[in-house]
């Protein structure tokens, strides 16, 4: 080791007293609990997936094989190119055993993250459904998504369906596309540990509705930075208990990857090292948070990218950031959050 | 799991708890979230407990299983943490106990905690856990040079987050 680094190195000596409280959540009893039941739900999952293999050749093979030949009889209906980053293009129940716990809105994709339904743990697995407007697919490994690699599955509806051979939603997943509308498709994904993951993917599949189109509401307001634009709106759904970490992403057309977030989170426990808009803030090279903006509430703006955007360009966007009505009140929150 | 192998897990997890929440600790830097990834490691090790109990070094082992409960905490976007579930962060922390002592620790724990993931792991097992480079590169599942790379990144990092004459800010001089 360098002799600097070795000096950087004792900045890290007072953490060696560390100790964690002696209240503790962490429970053996809940881990054996927990551990029992996957180790069921692999055994499970293992007897079953024959069953299931049998009876879906059984039942509904001949029903994928006409729909595929028969495309005329396929439900499809006119996809925009584009969806309206202040409103939900689809909403969804609960199914397949999970529960909506938070919606991001895009204009080329817009998604719905899932937990495990009667659960507040944050560890339980996450399902999703994503929604792709007309034309837009993922990419895998650097080609777009095609849905002749994937296999045969059941209608969604009366829309065609395959399993994706590979996932594009995250790692160890079981997924399913469907064609929701004519050239658009949508993608329903499972932790693939779970019990019957094919099937759960086809349930929360089942459970999308793109009928309605619910305007997002969020509990401020912001003055969006020149140039900048919203990508997308991040909202708690059902399941979430906080319906007020609302978070929206802003960025530009030219860089769509380089992005800042602002939004409300529950209060900060470190100390302020700064002020923003004279108020106690915590600034970083990244973020900045100011540690009550009323409500019993931070707000926090940040970037994923300190090249493009400068820390006052944070710092001007987090100030700007205002509580509208009663954030207990959700009739009162912003349809649009830009002023 | 057979009984006497699910009281040897009790036993060996009961033991451990302390130095499994402390590692979880130092990685995140908030003691809620430090209890859901050891919730959620020795859940883990639950299933692979033949596994562990046959590794040369359980200990080792163990650690490896928080350390990536951390990172893959971590690398779930920030959509995907944004604790919109049972936060545990809407529970009310605990005043810290006041003094220089506690002040310090409170600083450089910040800083640490805006310390990217992987440096801030590599940081914590080599300089808090005292594990060799070797050792960092067996739980990071990455090369030696990887490791040495991570410590200068993260080291830089943390001194930036702490100012430009961090030992003489922290009273370390």
């Amino acid at each position: 080791m360098r002799s600097s680094e070795e000096e950087d190195a004792r900045l890290l000596t007072p953490l060696r007293e560390v100790a964690p409280g002696e209240d503790t959540t962490v429970s053996v009893e809940r881990a054996i609990t927990a551990g029992r039941r996957k180790q069921r739900g692999r055994r499970l999952g293992g007897a079953c997936a024959v069953a299931v293999v049998v009876a879906l050749v059984a039942a509904v093979l001949p029903g994928i094989v006409r729909s595929w030949n028969d495309p005329g009889e396929l439900t499809v209906t006119s996809a925009p190119a584009e969806f309206d980053v202040l409103h939900q293009r689809f909403t969804a129940g609960s199914a397949g055993g999970f529960a909506p716990y938070a919606y991001e809105t895009g204009r080329y994709r817009q998604r719905m993250d899932l937990k495990l339904a009667g659960t507040a743990d944050p560890s339980a697995p996450v399902a999703a459904i994503a929604l792709y407007a007309r034309g837009q697919v993922p990419d895998v490994g650097g080609r777009q998504w095609d849905p002749g690699t994937g296999t045969p599955a059941p209608a969604v509806g009366d829309h065609r369906a395959v399993y994706l051979g590979a996932p594009v939603l995250g790692a160890d997943r079981t997924e399913l596309a469907w064609e929701w509308a004519d050239g658009a498709w949508a993608f329903a994904s499972v932790p693939s540990a779970e019990p019957d993951a094919k099937a759960k993917a086809h349930h929360v599949a089942e459970s999308v509705a793109v009928d309605t189109n619910p305007p997002v509401r969020v509990p401020f307001t912001i003055i969006a930075p020149e140039n900048e634009r919203l990508l997308g709106v991040v909202t708690p759904a059902s399941a979430a208990t906080d319906q007020t970490a609302a978070r929206l992403v802003l960025g530009t057309a030219a860089e769509p990857r380089a992005t800042m977030e602002v939004g409300l989170s529950a209060p900060v426990a470190y100390p302020a090292n700064s002020v923003v808009d004279g108020r106690p803030a915590i600034v970083d090279g990244t973020s900045a948070t100011i540690l009550d903006v009323g409500g019993h509430r931070s707000a926090k703006a940040s970037t994923n990218d300190s090249r493009k955007y400068a820390v006052e360009q944070v710092k001007a966007l987090v100030a700007s950031l205002r509580l509208t009505g009663s954030i207990a009140d959700s009739r009162t929150w912003a349809e649009n959050p830009l002023r | 799991m057979r009984a006497a192998e699910e009281r040897r897990y009790t036993e060996y997890v009961t033991e451990r708890l302390p130095v499994l929440r402390r590692t979880a600790l130092l990685l995140c830097g908030d003691p809620h979230r430090a209890d859901d990834i050891v919730q959620a490691a020795i859940t883990r090790l639950y299933l692979h407990w033949n596994r562990a109990s046959a590794a040369r070094n359980r200990d080792a082992y163990v650690r490896t299983i928080v350390v990536r409960a951390f990172l893959n905490e971590q690398r779930r976007g920030w959509f995907q943490r944004v604790s919109l579930v049972g936060g545990p962060d809407e529970t009310p922390v605990p005043p810290a106990p006041s003094g220089p002592d506690v002040e310090l620790r409170t600083v450089v724990h910040a800083a640490l905690a805006r310390v990217p993931a992987r440096q801030r792991a590599a940081l914590v097992l080599r300089f808090l856990c005292d594990l060799s480079v070797a050792e960092v590169a067996e739980h990071l599942g990455c090369s030696v040079g990887n490791v040495k790379s991570l410590t200068t990144h993260g080291l830089r990092a943390l001194r930036r987050q702490l100012g430009e004459h961090p030992m003489t800010t922290l009273g370390m001089e």
